[in-house]
């Protein structure tokens, strides 16, 4: 495998460099390779080709008369000489002009540019670009030492070359806001940054319901984390949320941002990370290349500014991860001779991950877990969610008593299909899947273990639609709600969490038939039965149709089988006007209860007309 | 403010104000009677009670806006200062000013408008850090503090100051145009004025060569 890897990074590099006592500064790219060769990782046949960015390139993102500017002001005292009209890009205080800086910024976007190439076209399975991944330069202006955004650059050329859908995965401390902004609308790219909060850090966004614009909507993801994080907490935050994701997602491409400035040695951030932890995203994200993008993976550096004790250690074991390439036992004494500022012992990471927060960690974790909830409900399919659990569901409060399992058969236009409720877990893991079923997971195989998983659950049920031969082409789900959520603390209420019909058999009156019969015995009528659909989670895609069509499909759908549209203020539900939130109030569920749940729909702190 | 708003007659119904509202978005409607404003319905006016029968939902679609708007709203000029407009809803606790001229109503001022003034006066459309200091409330303090952070080469996008947590204090929140804030906070601190903000002053950008 380490022959298919690269690092996309030469001393050319080095001419990134807003200057001596600036934090970015030629000494990064100079400490980090020089601690690769030390360390005997880095063969010159690792390293990629690649030249500057062609403006073509670059005009993919940034605006002509800014790429001017870059230009312009890259001759020494031109910035000087106008400085107001260097301001008006960015090119003042943090991204101070420097001579030459022109032709080292498009370097920079031509190695990213390269790394994505190489990937997307199969010749590399992984490629490292270190000096990259400057993920806050927007449009028309420089931010944050970031001149151009190589990253969105690179992913743009890339979705405009090849059909793939890229998942861009940002753990610098600070939010990818240029990144974001530059796909906010396009479905094929979802953005995940988890940073620190915005509220105090720069660059001030990354906030939770910053989700995307149609028809990307929901492809944008935001995890905003408390200072003092940690180790501990920051990884919670990762598992719960970027691997589900790409589950959901299904990209083909995984680029990654990994700045580590959220290093509690880096004087930038508050994240109060540690190399350990570092080291453990890297293992994290290269399987996660390998489980969902057949293992195409670039990394870029991002930012670190702690430049003797951190960035060099984690981008070796950034490309130690990556290349497959075994790091010495120790940090190579020679190295750290060079410059006394290098040792903080001669290991590679430290003895433990950091836990974060002193007295204030119950309120930093406590804040941390609403952000991940609220994110996942944002975020995550019902499906995915449950197969991605956060932590074991209630106390199996609206468990539903026992029925004898059915059969029905049901005449659909594609052929006969066998409807089945109360499946187990064992059934389902017998069954085929058609592979017309993919809304939320690549391989139908996986799809099966969705189902499987889901019936495992305490109030778990499954009913599906099968053909004779076995293979299922249509499911419904129904299981408790997920604990946090409004509707969840109510006794007798389950959730129907997912309803799908594989994409060769709709149309036929499939899900109508599926959904009735799976809520006609008996226990149901002592029940509450809920469906939310985010517009985002619908598989549009595949059905050819609009947010709103797609509404009326799915609501005519429920009301043919007993449900009724509501009207809820649920910020989730009532953040975007395709979103259909459905009820069906079971025949002999008391009228207290009934109160409760209508009582819930609308919380109401509309204010004052 | 919006200029030139789609508004409604009095004798329309509310199921048209509802769907006027529907397509454009919006939850604030100026009722006009030939050029002259007459009222305001807002979303909330055009709404039965959650709980209520079927029935008066529809009987309410059918009646005209006459009956559930507010007659003789408050109005603002179109020179006044934001705040004076900002006074009027807080004092009247309602969420939408038309804002009327000689020639009459020339727009409507609604709170988004003023959520919107209130985002860039605190600068949080624009990457910025932000940090909070506290000065003593005398003359000149908050000179002496901004030319601290001047020297430094960074640029302050907004600058708030409120009264302070200590009588004789004035509490100041900047936005400041960087993304490396330490080094302000410890400019400010060592000058004597007391900041926090993100990141702590280390080793970032020490030269290594």
């Amino acid at each position: 495998m380490s022959g298919s890897c690269a690092l996309a990074a030469d001393d050319r590099l080095a001419a990134y460099d807003f200057g001596p006592g600036h934090p970015f500064q030629a000494g990064r790219l100079q400490a980090g390779l020089s601690l690769l060769r030390a360390a005997k990782v880095l063969d010159d046949g690792d390293l990629l080709a690649f030249g500057p960015a062609a403006d073509a390139d670059l005009e993919l993102v940034h605006d002509r008369d800014y790429l001017a500017a870059l230009a312009r002001f890259s001759v020494p005292g031109a910035a000087a000489a106008a400085p107001v009209e260097a301001a008006r890009f960015g090119l003042t205080g943090d991204n101070r002009p420097f001579p030459g800086m022109d032709r080292a910024a498009r370097l920079v976007a031509g190695a990213t540019v390269a790394a994505l190439d190489a990937v997307a076209a199969g010749e590399r399975h992984h490629v490292f670009a270190p000096v990259a991944g400057l993920h806050h330069a927007q449009r028309r202006r420089a931010v944050g030492f970031c001149l151009v955004n190589d990253v969105a650059v690179a992913i743009a050329r890339c979705t405009r070359a090849w059909p793939l859908r890229v998942l861009y995965v940002d753990l610098d401390a600070h939010h990818g806001d240029g990144v974001q902004a530059a796909f906010y609308d396009d479905p094929r790219v979802c953005t995940v940054s988890l940073h620190e909060t915005g509220r105090y850090l720069f660059p001030g966004t990354g906030e939770v319901h910053e989700l995307g614009r149609p028809p990307g909507t929901g492809r944008s993801v935001n995890l905003p984390l408390e200072p003092r994080t940690g180790d501990d907490g920051f990884l919670a935050a990762f598992d719960a949320v970027v691997e589900p994701l790409a589950a959901a997602f299904r990209p083909d491409l995984l680029v990654t941002q990994n700045g580590c400035d959220g290093h509690a040695d880096d004087p930038l951030s508050d994240l109060a990370l540690s190399l350990r932890g570092h080291r453990d995203l890297a293992r994290r994200l290269h399987r996660l290349a390998h489980r969902h993008c057949r293992g195409r993976w670039v990394a870029t550096g991002g930012g670190g500014y702690d430049l003797d004790r951190v960035v060099p250690r984690a981008w070796a074991l950034l490309w130690s991860e990556l290349s497959g390439r075994r790091l010495p036992a120790r940090v190579p004494a020679a190295w750290l001779a060079t410059r006394p500022e290098r040792a903080r012992g001669a290991g590679w990471v430290e003895r433990r991950r950091r836990g974060g927060a002193g007295p204030e960690r119950p309120e930093v974790e406590e804040r941390n877990r609403r952000t991940v909830r609220a994110v996942r409900r944002l975020a995550l399919p019902p499906s995915v969610r449950v197969v991605y659990p956060l932590a074991t569901r209630g106390g199996g409060s609206g468990r539903l008593p026992g029925w004898e399992p059915r059969a029905g058969r049901l005449k659909a236009p594609g052929g006969p299909l066998v409807l089945r409720d109360r499946c187990p877990a064992s059934l389902l893991r017998r069954l085929e899947v058609d592979p017309g079923i993919h809304a939320f997971v690549r391989a139908a195989v996986q799809e099966r273990e969705v189902l499987a998983r889901i019936a495992e659950e305490p109030a778990g049920e499954v009913a599906v639609a099968h053909t004779p031969e076995g293979v299922v082409v249509a499911y419904v789900a129904v299981l408790e709600p997920e604990p946090g959520t409004r509707f969840a603390s109510l006794p007798g209420l389950l959730e129907v969490g997912a309803i799908e019909v594989a994409s060769g058999w709709r149309r036929g009156g499939v899900a109508a038939a599926l959904l009735r019969f799976a809520v006609e015995p008996d226990p149901f009528e002592d029940l509450i039965l809920i469906a939310s659909g985010l517009a985002w989670h619908w598989d549009l895609d595949q059905s050819g149709l609009r947010a709103t069509s797609y509404r009326r499909v799915l609501r005519r759908v429920f009301e043919a089988a007993g449900f009724e549209s509501l009207h809820t203020d649920e910020p989730e539900i009532a953040y975007h006007p395709a979103n259909l939130f459905v009820a069906r109030v079971g025949a002999r569920v008391p009228p207290a209860r009934r109160t409760a749940f209508t009582s819930r729909l609308v919380r109401g702190h509309h204010p004052m007309p | 403010m919006t200029r030139a708003p789609v508004t409604v007659a009095p004798e329309a119904t509310v199921a048209a104000a509802r769907s006027a509202m529907r397509r454009g978005r919006f939850r604030h409607l100026p009722v006009v009677d030939g050029g002259e404003l007459v009222g305001v319905v807002a979303a909330g006016d055009l709404l039965v009670a959650p709980g209520s029968p079927p029935e008066a939902a529809e009987a309410l679609a059918g009646r005209p806006l006459t009956e559930v708007m507010s007659a003789q709203p408050v109005t603002v000029w179109p020179d006044e200062p934001v705040e004076v407009a900002a006074r009027l809803l807080v004092d009247h606790a309602i969420g939408c000013l038309p804002v009327v001229a000689d020639e009459g109503l020339v727009g409507i001022l609604t709170e988004s408008d003023l959520f919107a003034v209130l985002l860039r006066l605190l600068g949080g459309g624009e990457p910025s850090s932000r940090i909070t200091l506290v000065l003593p409330d005398v003359p000149g303090a908050l000179g002496r503090a901004m030319t601290v952070v001047g020297d430094l080469g960074v640029n302050l996008l907004t600058v708030v100051t409120e009264p302070g947590p200590e009588p004789g204090t004035r509490g100041v929140v900047l936005r400041a145009g960087t993304i490396d804030a330490a080094p302000v906070v410890a400019a400010l601190v060592a000058a004597g004025f007391p900041a926090s903000g993100p990141g702590r002053p280390g080793t970032a950008g020490r030269p290594d060569r």
